[in-house]
């Protein structure tokens, strides 16, 4: 609290009508209007701190979520709530420039709330690597760190790209992704991971079920006889969702042993680490690959 | 019998029964009157052991009332009240098969008996409903729904009938009927009723004994001439009556005088 | 209904009843998000899982160990709501009273989240602690809704109302607490939810549903009465309080059972008493066991609707009782 006190009493003003600006159209299509130089920003999701961070923009970032834990510096910065109910008044108080936001939920009441305070909000909403790939870019030129940006999407790329290349010769493994056992949660045709998943030489069982996080049928994780399933777990998630569904027990990938754990911070989060959680997947899903 | 020896009933500080004794012996209508608050209602429902007293005690047949299973008093006294809550739909003959629950040989399940249906069968003839028995209740009229409940009370085959204000609501020949019947029974079955009633005349037509209750006391109790007189009437009620004899029956006939001035 | 409720009506219509829930379990095991040969699985389900007729290990693990364990809680879950509603409208003479509205619903939901959140590894906490809480709505209830004349019907309705939202707020704060995936499988459970089937936990939910309609039946005469009035059952012979307490707490079971294992399905206790009650009388004798049977049958159909409906996804079976329920209640009100 007194941390926010002391940063208020020392905020400059936001920029006032006249001074330099940037143009720019963020991924609900909106051209915002922004200062040329981005000194104060809050991101409103733990896969945007990480892509502020990445970029060396860290010490820019003057409000997160409680779920922002990446890297362990994000844990110092204020807090401003969580990604669904983020307190505006906390917003306000902490006079950023922009505000950026990955989902288009709250956008209308939220956005003018805002602006009458002269802020701007920003929605950047990868949907696939890809997407992250663009993020990264998209807020270098936003926030003056065009150079350092690109050198991570470089490193990044290359790295996809390597992945790719050690898993086309193997052919793809049908695999199951658990989000919860009960109820039973997967990943379908909308989510981030599903292409995650494509590209670390694995066919996601569900990939074509309508919707990002469906409920799924137990009788149909049944019928499909996945060969691997892969249990994000462990990081910010704790110990849950460290069970195979009763539904697959006799799967084959339990039967093969070809049960998955992975840092589920690497596989949902659309940002930097997501291609970690891709070597991670890949590996695992085709260890002789990756046999140096 | 049903005695009750000094009775003194209170709701938290508030004393309704004050010291009340009474014997209702078979064959004899009893009736209470008095005016709003004087007690009568509770002292009804210390009669079947609903209200517990403060002091003093009720017998029945000489055993503590507090003795009795529900079912066996059940089995003994019955209670004709206002007309039933009926928010579920049920027949005449449903209804009054009510009555037999006592007799059940079972507290919870079971199944009415011969025997139940032939005593349902007379009550119903009884109380003249026996057209009536295959309708729903609610499609009744009033004084035909109070028969029912009538009906109900008489199909338990209690000893003691126990009526609280049964004409209240009731049109003039239906008043008649009702307590024709309660006397009926009596008389014919050696059963004994008490009646709470704000019809003065109609309790000087059809009492053996009359109780003058005021602030939870008896004033007066005794046949209907000895207590229903002006002096007493005036001290209870507050009202000056005029008191004669009625034409037909000989039963003393009460009518206010009032001032129209 | 002018006909008398006798023995034999009863068992008749009992027993057709039953016959109907026997052939909808077999029926709705034939139906499901993936599909199965029918005259293969008719054979293995005649044979009771003795046989398994030509079905694949798969298929035969869908039949055996996920669709007919899932219909058979839901066949628990709807006699259990079915038979504890009609048994609080006759005990509080309100033909609305029902589990949800009086506040025992969310108590055993309430219990439930206790259970998950502090328990969550013993199995059996989850009923038990369901059961105490709709007990301790009840409760609550009651003693709300005392007053001097009594606890007048109005009054416990009142009341109920009054503990159902104000245990909504605590379920929805505790809700907030938690984080985004279990936000998410928490309201899916909440609205009904009867995939979570345990080995431990079916027999469970039988055996209470079997028990409870027993135990309510068993107090069907002195119901009657208290249909009529509690004073005047009173009069009759009936040991009102003992009856009142045996319902509360045998509901409670019922409740508190039905929740721990699947959530709130809503509707149940409310629909089914009703249009058993317009075909049969409102004699409990009959109208209790014939709402059990009824009340299983309507949530098999349900819950069959909610699973496959959106193949291979999943809707909550209590977003589907409420979508029937609703305008059939509707269509009641108007008719009475």
């Amino acid at each position: 609290m007194l941390a926010i006190a002391l940063a208020c009493a020392q905020a400059p003003k936001p920029e006032t009508v006249g001074a330099a600006t940037q143009q720019l159209t963020d991924d609900a299509g909106r051209n915002v209007t922004l200062p040329a130089r981005v000194e104060r920003v809050i991101t409103l999701a733990p896969n945007l701190t990480e892509i502020v961070f990445a970029i060396g923009a860290g010490d820019r970032v003057v409000g997160n979520t409680s779920y922002c834990d990446y890297p362990p510096e994000a844990k110092n910065v204020a807090k401003v709530g969580d990604t669904l109910q983020p307190s505006l008044e906390r917003i306000v108080a902490l006079r950023p420039q922009v505000v950026l936001i990955s989902t288009a939920s709250q956008l209308e009441v939220f956005t003018q709330q805002l602006q009458h305070q002269n802020i701007a909000v920003f929605v950047t909403d990868p949907h696939d690597l890809d997407g992250v790939f663009r993020s990264i870019e998209q807020v270098g030129r936003m926030m003056d760190q065009d150079q350092q940006a690109q050198a991570v999407v470089q490193k990044l790329r290359e790295r996809t790209a390597a992945v790719e290349k050690a898993v086309k010769q193997a052919p793809a493994v049908r695999a199951f992704y658990q989000v919860s056992g009960e109820p039973l949660y997967t990943a379908g045709r909308e989510a981030f991971v599903t292409d995650l998943m494509r590209r670390a030489g694995a066919i996601s069982v569900t990939g074509d079920v309508p919707g990002a996080w469906p409920r799924y049928s137990n009788e149909s994780a049944l019928a499909a006889r996945p060969d691997a399933i892969i249990l994000p777990t462990g990081g910010s998630m704790g110990a849950a969702n460290s069970n195979v569904a009763e539904a697959l027990r006799n799967s084959p990938a339990v039967q093969a042993g070809r049960v998955y754990k992975i840092n589920d911070d690497h596989l949902a989060r659309p940002g930097p680490r997501a291609v970690q959680g891709l070597e991670e997947m890949a590996r695992a899903l085709h260890p002789e690959a990756f046999k140096q | 019998m049903i005695e009750a020896r000094e009775l003194t009933i209170k709701y938290d500080q508030r004393v309704a029964v004050a010291g009340v004794s009474l014997k209702l012996t078979p064959g004899e209508v009893t009736a209470i009157i008095g005016p709003n608050g004087a007690g009568k209602s509770t002292l009804l429902r210390a009669l079947n052991g609903q209200v517990r007293p403060a002091a003093g005690a009720v017998r029945l047949d000489g055993e503590a009332i507090e003795k009795f299973s529900r079912r066996s008093i059940g089995r003994r006294i019955a209670v004709v009240a206002q007309e039933a809550e009926l928010r579920f739909p049920v027949t005449v003959l449903e209804f009054v098969l009510g009555g037999r629950y006592a007799w059940a040989s079972n507290a919870g399940w079971g199944w009415e008996t011969e025997r139940d249906l032939r005593v349902a069968e007379e009550v119903l003839h009884e109380t003249e409903l026996a057209d009536l028995s295959a309708r729903l209740m609610n499609e009744l009229s009033g004084g035909e729904r109070q028969r029912a409940v009538l009906a109900r009370a008489l199909a338990t085959e209690a000893a003691f009938l126990l009526l609280d204000e049964p004409t209240a609501n009731l049109d003039l020949s239906h008043q008649a009927t009702l307590l024709t019947l309660v006397r009926n029974r009596c008389d014919c079955h050696e059963a004994a009723a008490l009646v709470v009633t704000h019809d003065i005349n109609l309790a000087a037509q059809f009492a053996d004994h009359i109780l003058l209750m005021k602030h939870g006391k008896v004033i007066e109790a005794g046949p209907p001439k000895a207590v229903l007189t002006p002096e007493l009437l005036r001290e209870v009620f507050g009202v000056t009556v005029l008191v004669d004899a009625h034409p037909v029956t000989n039963a003393p006939r009460v009518t206010p005088v009032h001032s129209t001035k | 209904m002018t006909k008398r409720v006798t023995l034999r009506r009863t068992l008749i219509a009992c027993g057709v009843l039953a016959v109907a829930l026997v052939v909808a379990i077999v029926l709705m095991a034939l139906i499901g998000s993936e599909a199965l040969p029918v005259r293969a699985s008719l054979c293995a389900i005649g044979s009771l899982g003795t046989n398994e007729c030509g079905l694949s290990r798969d298929q035969y693990d869908i039949l055996f160990q996920i669709r007919l364990p899932r219909i058979l809680l839901a066949a628990a879950v709807g006699a259990s709501l079915a038979t504890a509603g009609a048994s609080y409208q006759a005990l509080l003479r309100n033909p609305l009273a029902e589990p949800y509205l009086l506040g025992v619903s969310n108590g055993a939901a309430v219990g439930t989240m206790v259970a998950l959140v502090f328990f969550g590894a013993n199995e059996w906490s989850r009923p038990v602690l369901a059961f105490a809480g709709a007990l301790v709505a009840t409760l609550a209830v009651y003693q709300l809704a005392r007053g001097r004349a009594g606890a007048t019907p109005e009054r416990l309705i009142l009341a109920g109302v009054i503990v159902t939202t104000f245990l909504s707020s605590v379920i929805v704060f505790v809700t907030t607490l938690m984080d985004a995936t279990r936000i998410r499988s928490f309201t899916f459970w909440l609205l009904g939810d009867l995939s979570g089937t345990t080995k431990t936990l079916l027999p469970v939910a039988i055996a209470m549903a079997v028990l409870g309609t027993v135990a309510l039946t068993l107090n069907a005469r002195s119901l009657n009465l208290l249909m009529l009035g509690e004073r005047d059952a009173f009069d009759l012979g009936v040991e009102v309080g003992r009856v009142r307490i045996v319902v509360f707490v045998v509901a409670s079971l019922l409740v508190g059972s039905s929740v721990a294992a699947s959530g709130s399905v809503g509707y149940v206790g409310l629909v089914v008493p009703h249009l058993v009650r317009l075909s049969l009388g409102s004699d409990n004798r009959i109208s209790i066991p014939a709402a059990a049977l009824a009340g299983a049958l309507f949530v098999i159909v349900a819950d069959t609707v909610a699973r496959t409906i959106i193949a291979p996804r999943e809707l909550p079976v209590g977003a589907i009782t409420a979508l029937i329920g609703a305008p059939l209640f509707i269509y009641l009100l108007k008719r009475v």
